[in-house]
């Protein structure tokens, strides 16, 4: 992996999918935090990824450097052949991802993963609005980690 | 008034002993009951001459144990269990309008001392048992 600067457990998944060269070049670096920079979603692959929930542990005199983030990462196509990229084939972007998380430990950037454990994972399909046989196809896979803050 | 355990501390006055404890059990204190009943002990009349049984506190007292629980720390590497008896102190948390906590002086060792349990997506917690010995000196907050 090329060296990243996370700070935070969102840019570090966002730098882990960003090295795996397959998913990169599927959906040419377009790997958004928290939104698509436009709706409805353009006839493209996307990859979205959110952070919410952060539960932070303690002890008695106050915070630990440590919490558990639950992080959706949701796989996006809009292409007629959008299945194939988000769908379970062990070539998919969705199962790339599913792969590399779940129960992935390590460091990115200065932020230490001590594990990710997947919590969810589902599709939905959205029929095309237009007649066309463009449904909006999406993975969603929810992971639970627990990684280092800085306090 | 009530209040919250967060703040309370405890502190090592030998072993340096420190962690990030979660929960402080502060224990209790008990002393048996010394059976005083003798042959001429007074009747209810009242009642078919029943006599009832009584007691006076023993002066013995046993201030009980410690119970800690805190994150464990691999590379922490103390070993609490072989350590001998020190002074530890135990303060309350700070309540609003106190500069300082009330505090509990005794002197203990530990007698438990219980590994952590591994578990994906849990964080390591180790527990131990401080067993007091002697006296607890108690000091009000302020």
């Amino acid at each position: 992996m090329a060296t990243s600067t996370a700070n935070t457990v969102e840019l570090a998944v966002r730098d882990l999918i960003l090295s795996n060269p397959k998913i990169n070049d599927a959906v040419n670096g377009r790997i958004y935090l928290g939104h698509a920079p436009v709706y409805p979603l353009p006839m493209k692959r996307v990859i979205i990824v959110t952070g919410f929930n952060r539960e932070p542990y303690y002890h008695l005199g106050g915070e630990i450097a440590k919490s558990t983030t639950l992080v959706q990462i949701d796989v996006w196509a809009t292409d007629p052949d959008g299945m194939s990229f988000v769908g379970n084939n062990t070539s998919s972007a969705g199962e790339q991802i599913r792969k590399t998380f779940s129960g992935y430990s390590g460091v990115v950037g200065s932020v230490g993963i001590d594990v990710c454990l997947l919590e969810r994972d589902m599709y939905d399909s959205i029929p095309p609005e237009d007649g066309s046989d463009a449904w909006r196809r999406r993975r969603s896979l929810d992971f639970s980690i627990t990684h280092s803050i800085t306090l | 008034m009530a209040t919250s355990g967060h703040g309370a501390t405890i502190s090592f006055g030998t072993s340096g002993f420190a962690s990030q404890f979660t929960s402080i059990g502060s224990g209790s204190s008990a002393r048996e009951s010394v059976e005083t009943t003798h042959l001429g002990t007074e009747r209810d009349t009242a009642n078919n001459n029943v006599t009832y049984q009584t007691f006076q506190p023993s002066d013995l007292i046993d201030n009980g144990e410690k119970e800690l629980e805190f994150y464990y720390d691999p590379a922490a590497g103390t070993r609490m269990i072989t350590k001998a008896v020190e002074e530890i102190t135990m303060t309350y948390p700070i309540k609003p309008g106190e500069s300082s906590g009330g505090a509990e002086v005794f002197n203990g060792f530990v007698t438990n001392y219980t590994r952590p349990t591994m578990v994906s997506g849990d964080l390591m917690t180790a527990t131990c048992t401080i067993k007091v010995s002697g006296i607890i000196t108690y000091s009000a907050g302020s």
